[in-house]
């Protein structure tokens, strides 16, 4: 093999292994924001059917709450970019 | 009066005029406009100052119209609406900082709110696209500084531009990572930490790093370092990826569906709902950052 086939190759293998490690990191960041913004839900669920008077305070809260705890998802999207855009 | 209005006017035209430029790629980064600042040279993106200048088009003509047939006894639908918006910030900083001195952070972090929010409703504006001499970094670089290569050859999105229907080409300045970090920096830095140094002084300052106290302390002192980096960077990256991914999901969806009416509910989503809610999160964050250190006793 010569230098410029091994050189493209390289280059694909790169490229495949960034958008490969996108969408792994995709996939693995966004189970904990889901179960975790899901919880939330629910538990503010509960809440709001013991005290429906109490019904706004308690979306907002649970709004910012799932707001923060979506950020460690919005990191790996984030690196998902990187990988894709500079890979 | 009517000095007012032609000031507003040719202020607002001016802004109209600075519009910046848009492209089909969401993920190219434009280059900066360059300004010599006191002899400093800093970087402004061309969204930022056009934000500004409609923020401060729109604040004059309030002030100019609006709270001149302002009454206290018979209060219309706007006041009502102004006043409801101006007391819960003045409550959250009270809840938060406290009864006194929570009043006088009352206009930092309004006015951070109302710049967020306005900037993350920059996408809605249907502004046709122009080009203020802003080039991009794939053009200037032929060194390979920055070259992505096309990542994205979107031969779809542009069919109703091309078109010539005005698709909204202004773009979120909070899309670039610069505008969130700068705010990042100038809140949790600049007035959070310097309020901790005013009120509590520089030995108080310092003796927060060690927070324990004893041996503990000296142990944790890495921690908090990293702890007190660690709120720029979450707090700037947290409003960047929302505002940057909901851009990067409308740009794709919007491509696949020739830009026909499902796009309207993306913008809603995308833009208004998460740009507000996001801007309110920032806001209570910087706030909670400002109160560890300025809070009352």
């Amino acid at each position: 093999m010569d230098l410029e086939a091994a050189k493209a190759l390289g280059t694909a293998l790169t490229k495949g292994a960034a958008l490969l490690g996108a969408g792994i990191c995709m996939g693995f960041g966004a189970i904990g924001p889901g179960v975790g913004e899901g919880f939330a839900a629910g538990k503010a669920c509960e809440g709001i059917s013991r005290r429906p008077e109490e019904y706004s305070q308690l979306f907002r809260t649970m709004l910012i709450g799932q707001a923060v705890s979506e950020s460690t998802g919005i990191y790996s999207l984030v690196i998902a970019l990187l990988l894709i855009s500079n890979g | 009066m009517k000095r007012n209005f032609r000031f507003g006017a040719f202020a607002g035209l001016a802004a109209l005029c600075l519009t910046a430029t848009a492209s089909a790629n969401p993920l190219e980064v434009p280059v900066p406009i360059q300004m010599n600042v006191f002899g400093l040279p800093l970087a402004f993106s061309h969204e930022t100052i056009v934000v500004c200048a409609a923020v401060a088009v729109l604040i004059f003509l309030a002030c100019g119209f609006w709270a001149r047939g302002m009454n206290k006894d018979n209060p219309s639908k706007g006041q009502v609406l102004l006043e409801a918006i101006v007391g819960m910030f003045d409550d959250l900083c009270k809840q938060s900082i406290g009864p006194v001195r929570g009043r006088k952070y009352l206009p930092y972090i309004g006015t951070l709110f109302l710049f967020i929010w306005t900037c993350n409703m920059a996408g809605l504006l249907p502004v046709p696209e122009m080009h203020l001499g802003a080039e991009h970094y794939e053009d200037l670089n032929e060194n390979g500084l920055y070259d992505p290569g096309e990542p994205y050859e979107d031969t779809n999105s542009n069919n109703m531009h091309d078109a010539g229907f005005p698709v909204p080409a202004f773009e979120e300045p909070t899309k670039n990572l610069n505008v969130p970090l700068g705010m990042a920096v100038l809140f949790v830095v600049l007035i959070g930490h310097g309020s901790q140094i005013r009120i509590h002084g520089i030995t108080g300052y310092i003796k927060d790093y060690f927070s324990p106290g004893g041996f503990i302390g000296v142990a944790m002192f890495p921690l908090n370092v990293v702890g007190k980096i660690a709120e720029v960077v979450s707090i700037s990256f947290r409003l960047f990826g929302n505002i940057f991914g909901g851009v990067v999901i409308i740009t794709v969806v919007s491509g696949l569906l020739y830009h026909v009416i499902f796009p309207v509910g993306l913008y809603g989503f995308f833009g208004v709902f998460v740009g507000t809610v996001q801007a309110f999160v920032f806001t209570m964050l910087a706030l909670t950052y400002i109160a560890m250190g300025a809070a009352e006793e």
